[in-house]
């Protein structure tokens, strides 16, 4: 069981991490890479927090405003310096780098003595709701950020967001500053990548400069297995719901690959398995409407 | 009142492409008048529309709306101004959002908008009522998606949106071009009564004679960069496709002949 | 319609919760039958791929062998997982272990320790190729001031002494050298700390130290030109993975300019650095294997406990003396071919 709950609990600290791909990819249709740098930022200015004696519920909140502001970086190096997108987000993943060395002082910062957000848990005596806890604590967070942005994308400002990655051009003659909203929209993508960051940092025990590396391979699965799940249920705009899709895209995504631990894949398939995994999930609509057309 | 003093434009100053879109242009539109202008292609005719919408920092002249000076003001800064529909019918509305939603944001062009759900039980029973305006049937679809409407119903929207806070001057961009015969005809016909209704000072775009002859109280030939032709009243309504015609070949030799440079 | 899409969805949830459960039934079961005769159940977690951290594992499994624990004679049985640097696999990969009841972790490299420390308190983990608990932050301090590694931890550590031992033999070697160069990772917690060690050593001999760090292996054969051109005596290799895994990019360039490489790595020495005093990790995950072993045998945790690694050879090679014109040094071992 532990290794079923270990994947949901770490599918549900990663999910901010497919939400805030899921604001820039589906919402401003902006390739943001600084996922690799703002996902460690998340974890290495908590591990720095914490070790110095801060308390958790500072330490976290602290840890997106830094996510932000690296966002913000990269939407205003790619609106006001015109610089394309995707090197933006390179350039300030790059230069996190260094910050985050700077951070913590040190490459890897082990968390095992230190107060986190899961310390009130490490009491509890039995085994299975001492496993369980910190799955109800992230799922309160993950719950309470969707609701949050649900509501968030219904006001005025959040419709202006999105129709700023919906139609430029129609936005603009509406009014609205579309670099500044730009800048925000990547801005709030990282602070939640951050929060993915700073909540793994605490699960797994440690922060280290290499945890965000790659990350953004398993974000944009989670938003793409997301999507096709949303799909299925033909909910294709509604965006609470595929927020909880892409939720669910990341718990799905590790139970792979705790499925393919368990069955003794050889360690070298993983990342091929995983792959296929995600392609197929891709062509599962499209097989559906193949299915389909040839029945009728 | 639009007033427009010598405005120009050029393109590629200085190089073997030089190209004066707009040469000194000077207008005054009075408030309620509905301006057509008829051009060829390059005559500068979509070139000053989008300079009134401020697509472009021109290289000189003046622009004022209603007494406001809007030239060193950016497109999005203007929007207050001016409510404004696109040739390209999917330019004005965004497709993954609601009609609804739609509406909502064009009703707040050009103030600020709040962290605060304005679309709520009343706003959407006011919207339906503006939407049952365009006698569509749109009004019972709100919560569609505009993506999946045809290019006719998202250009009447898009029209529908431009009125829903008045606008000092409505700048209709040849909005009728891309659509099919039936659609182009609706949207026409829209257009006429929306102006009436709301009294809107208007400057509409248009190639097409029949267009320009039928519509409007004011007629404006453009020809390479500058107003050549300035008919109102009795002039405009006297006016046919064929006239029209003749108007252009002369103008066209004229120019040939080298009386300008 | 929406009946079907709930069961592909349940059917998706159950497929994956099931596979996570399933092989748990094998090893608990043969524990249950007869607890004496059971064969017991090694978890092998390693961080990375890497040949280098490879031979620690290669001398942890001989060791076992050697201890009566042979996978082929079925007298144990190894689950090896690797996280090839995937931060949530190698989470993962502990959840596994822990949820198959393994006998004992091993965990190759720090990274590997530290997420196994997290997970379980009861399962015995036997750490190698990793700095002693106090350097990775592992310990508490009790009341009296003691610094404690967490109970279940065993296996072999090293402290940063090597570099010590290895750098003063810089001065026997070569009494006239003034300028040593050196390379570094900038995000290896180990390629850091023992960088500020080998500073304060430098300083102490007198030695002045010409630095350049790296960040993948892409940048290793530039900085290496760099210093090269940088006047300096020697080349002090750190054993790093980066390091290891472009060992031969340095090599040639400084081969290219004569210039003598010292390290605190045997493997490196095979691979052409002139001489090395430390540990080698085949030895140290074979030390860590025999203790491993020993605990299998008596099931007592308290015949092992965490150590220091006990072998450190001094070797040098022989080829790369020929070539540089310097005499094989006293006291050091020339490399044999056979391992």
């Amino acid at each position: 069981m532990e290794l079923l709950f270990g994947a949901i609990a770490l599918g549900l600290a990663y999910a901010f991490l497919g939400m805030g791909i899921f604001i820039t990819m589906r919402i401003f249709n902006f390739p943001d890479i600084t996922a690799d740098g703002s996902l460690t930022l998340g974890g290495s200015l908590t591990a720095a927090l914490l070790t110095a004696g801060v308390s958790p519920w500072l330490a976290v909140p602290a840890s997106m405003i830094a996510g932000f502001l690296a966002g913000s970086a990269t939407g205003a190096i790619y609106t006001k310096l015109k610089v394309n997108g995707l090197l933006s987000g390179i350039l300030v993943m790059t230069a996190l780098y260094s910050v985050n060395l700077r951070i913590m002082g040190r490459s890897n910062t082990p968390l095992i003595s230190v107060r986190t957000v899961l310390s009130p848990f490490a009491d509890i005596a039995d085994p299975t709701l001492r496993l369980l806890a910190p799955i109800l604590l992230f799922l309160l967070l993950v719950a309470a950020f969707i609701l949050f942005l649900r509501w968030l994308f219904r006001t005025d400002f959040g419709l202006a967001m999105r129709a700023t990655g919906d139609n430029e051009v129609m936005i603009a003659a509406q009014g609205v500053a579309t670099d500044r909203m730009k800048i925000i929209g990547i801005g709030c993508s990282n602070a939640l990548i951050a929060l993915s960051g700073s909540l793994v940092a605490q699960y797994q025990g440690f922060a280290d400069i290499g945890m965000g590396i790659g990350i953004i391979v398993f974000g944009l699965a989670s938003v793409i297995i997301g999507d096709t799940l949303a799909g299925l249920f033909g909910e294709r705009f509604r965006i609470g719901i595929r927020l909880i899709c892409v939720a669910t895209g990341s718990i799905l995504f590790r139970g792979l690959v705790a499925a393919t631990l368990s069955i003794g894949l050889n360690p070298t398939d993983l990342k091929i398995v995983t792959a296929i995994f995600v392609l197929l999930t891709i062509m599962l609509p499209q097989a559906r409407a193949a299915i389909r057309g040839r029945v009728r | 009142m639009i007033l427009i003093e010598k405005l120009t434009r050029v393109f590629g100053r200085g190089t073997p492409n030089e190209v004066r879109a707009l040469r000194e242009v000077s207008l005054g539109i009075d408030a309620g008048e509905f301006v057509v202008v008829i051009g060829t292609n390059g005559s500068g005719k979509s070139t000053l529309l989008n300079g009134i919408a401020g697509g472009f920092q021109p290289d000189s002249g003046r622009i004022s709306l209603n007494g406001i000076d809007v030239t060193r003001m950016t497109g999005h800064q203007r929007a207050r101004h001016i409510g404004r529909v696109f040739q390209n019918p999917f330019s004005g509305t965004a497709p993954t959002m609601t009609i609804a939603e739609n509406l909502r944001l064009a009703s707040l062009r050009g103030i600020p908008k709040r962290l605060s759900i304005g679309l709520d039980n009343r706003e959407m029973a006011r919207l339906r009522e503006r939407t049952a305006e365009l006698g569509m049937g749109l009004e019972n679809r709100l919560e569609t998606p505009i993506g999946l409407l045809s290019g006719g119903q998202r250009q009447a929207l898009t029209l529908l949106m431009a009125t829903l806070r008045q606008p000092d001057i409505l700048l209709l961009d040849e909005h009728t071009a891309a659509l099919d015969p039936r659609s182009a005809e609706q949207v026409m016909l829209l257009t006429e009564r929306m102006v009436r209704e709301h009294r809107l000072t208007t400057l509409m775009v248009t190639h097409d004679m029949q267009e320009a002859v039928g519509h409007g109280s004011r007629l404006l030939m453009m020809h390479e960069g500058t107003v050549e032709l300035d008919l109102s009243g009795d002039e405009k309504k006297r006016l046919t496709p064929a006239i029209l015609m003749e108007t252009f070949a002369e103008l066209r030799t004229m120019r040939s002949n080298g009386d300008r440079t | 319609m929406t009946v079907t899409r709930i069961f592909s969805i349940l059917a998706l949830a159950l497929l994956t919760s099931l596979a996570g459960c399933t092989k748990e039934k094998t090893p608990s079961d043969t524990k249950n039958t007869t607890g004496a005769t059971a064969v017991p159940v090694v978890g092998f977690i390693q961080a990375i791929e890497d040949a280098t951290i490879d031979e620690a594992r290669k001398g942890f499994y001989d060791a076992l062998k050697e201890g009566g624990f042979d996978e082929s004679a079925n007298t144990v049985k190894i689950i090896y997982r690797n996280a090839q640097g995937d931060s949530p696999t190698l989470d993962q990969i502990a959840d596994y272990m822990v949820a198959q009841k393994v006998d004992l972790i091993a965990a190759n490299t720090t990274l590997a320790m530290i997420t196994a420390a997290h997970k379980t308190s009861t399962i015995p983990i036997f750490m190698m190729v990793a700095p002693s608990p106090g350097i990775a932050k592992l310990t508490t301090t009790d009341s009296a001031g003691n610094e404690i590694a967490p109970p279940n931890l065993y296996g072999v550590y090293e402290t940063l002494a090597y570099i010590d031992t290895s750098v003063a033999m810089i001065r026997t070697l070569f009494p006239n050298a003034k300028r040593v160069g050196t390379l570094y990772n900038s995000s290896e917690p180990n390629s850091v700390n023992s960088m500020e060690r080998l500073r304060a050593m430098c300083k102490s001999l007198g030695l002045e130290l010409v630095e350049e760090s790296v960040t993948s292996s892409n940048e290793t054969q530039q900085a290496a030109q760099a210093l090269a051109g940088k006047g300096i005596d020697l080349f002090f290799a750190l054993p790093d993975n980066i390091i290891f895994s472009s060992f031969e990019t340095v090599y040639k360039t400084m081969a290219d300019k004569k210039l003598p490489i010292i390290t605190s790595e045997a493997g490196l020495v095979k691979r052409g650095a002139f001489a090395a005093y430390g540990a080698d990790f085949y030895q140290w995950g074979h030390q860590a294997g025999a203790n491993a072993a020993q605990y299998l045998k008596s099931r007592d945790p308290k015949s092992t406990r965490l150590e220091i690694v006990a072998v450190r050879k001094k070797t040098f090679n022989p080829e790369t003396a020929k070539a540089l014109g310097l005499n094989p040094p006293a006291g050091f071992e020339p490399l044999t071919s056979a391992k």
